[in-house]
């Protein structure tokens, strides 16, 4: 056989085993799912890029099935109910992932419960909650997205949900085809970063939040954060820090320092800090995750955060019904 | 005699018919096998990473 055929059986093989792999992953992940590939479609069909700080934004009025459970955008791009911008907003949720509810139905997220739960404890029916949160912003993001979208809604309260990635620099998106489209391209850039994880202890999660905590991401988060509690206090309104931990490791949890760190530095600029470490820790990590594969917080989670925050406002020590 | 595992037949039918092309197919799709397989079992040790659009 000729180099020539033989180059070009070679290269039609390796595009029908592309196309068998592409059918195996797509109907392999739809029966059992990867949290990976679960995150990779989110982008995909809820997540719109812009080219400013944000760096993407939720599409509006979107509806998608993620890890699971269904995720539906308002008008405004949150995972929340229609709200009328000309009616006055009493508490505005900001965060990531774990803000948005990933992979918790609706009705158990803590954003939801809050919905439901504050105008009872604030005696105030109509003190209303939206909830903000856009999976993979980090605390930058959220400063540009409050300043661009959301303080044209006038928030009274601001509750900023803060998990250690807060501090990771922004992440760009991939520009090539290939990665973008085919599930083929995430499964294997995504088994890429897993295997380096392995070999590379500096890109475990544990390294990677400490280093990027205490380098110039770390110190740029700390600047929003700041930023952030000038601008609700300009604009007549509260921002709140309600933290929240790594779930990977909880007794002893290997990231307190960053937490009281972060906790100095807060109520250093007049902010109210909730730290929610202490009300998870009696429990078995692995019970807290929405999957084997996915660390995020799953229902029960989600209601420990939310009750932690329902006790500080019985107890009296923060007022979010002013 | 033992019957020979799948393994050995096929090792004896890439050697006794020449068909040596059939080794890097046969190598892609045991990598592709350990990877899926590497997805769903190994422990969770990478941070949160979601950078695709």
């Amino acid at each position: 056989m000729s180099k020539f055929k033989l180059s070009l059986l070679g290269v039609v093989s390796l595009a029908i085993l592309m196309v068998i792999f592409e059918m195996f992953l797509r109907g392999f992940y739809s029966i059992f799912i990867n949290y990976d590939l679960e995150m990779w479609r989110y982008a995909r069909l809820l997540k719109r890029p812009v080219n400013d700080l944000r760096s993407h934004i939720h599409k509006p009025s979107q509806m998608a099935k993620l890890m699971g459970v269904q995720v539906k955008t308002n008008s405004l791009g949150m995972r929340d109910d229609e709200f009328d911008s000309k009616n006055s907003l009493a508490t505005l949720l900001i965060g990531d992932s774990f803000t948005l509810g990933w992979g918790v139905p609706h009705e158990d997220t803590f954003a939801f419960r809050l919905k439901t739960k504050l105008p009872e404890l604030c005696n105030d029916s109509t003190h209303s909650v939206l909830n903000a949160g856009i999976g993979n912003y980090n605390s930058v993001q959220q400063r540009e997205a409050y300043i661009r979208q959301w303080a044209k809604l006038n928030p009274k309260n601001l509750l900023l949900f803060w998990f250690i990635n807060d501090a990771d620099p922004i992440q760009r998106s991939h520009e090539s085809w290939f990665f973008k489209h085919s599930w083929l391209g995430a499964f294997l850039i995504q088994r890429a970063n897993q295997i380096s994880s392995f070999v590379r202890t500096d890109r475990r999660y544990d390294h990677k939040y400490r280093s990027h905590y205490f380098g110039p991401s770390g110190e740029e988060m700390r600047q929003a954060l700041s930023d952030l509690a000038a601008l609700a206090k300009s604009n007549q309104s509260r921002l709140t820090v309600i933290m929240i931990p790594e779930l990977h490791k909880l007794d002893p949890y290997p990231f307190s320092d960053i937490h009281e760190h972060l906790t100095h530095f807060l109520r250093s600029q007049g902010v109210y800090v909730i730290d929610t470490t202490s009300a998870l820790k009696s429990l078995r990590p692995r019970d807290l995750w929405v999957s084997d594969d996915d660390p995020h917080p799953n229902g029960l989670t989600h209601g420990l955060i939310a009750e932690t925050i329902f006790e500080e406002i019985k107890k009296g020590a923060w007022n979010p019904c002013r | 005699m033992k019957n020979p595992t799948l393994l050995e037949e096929i090792k004896y039918f890439i050697r006794e018919y020449r068909k040596w092309w059939l080794i890097p197919l046969i190598s892609v799709f045991v990598i592709f096998g350990l990877l899926v397989a590497l997805a769903q079992f190994a422990p969770v040790v990478s941070p949160f990473i979601y950078t695709l659009f």
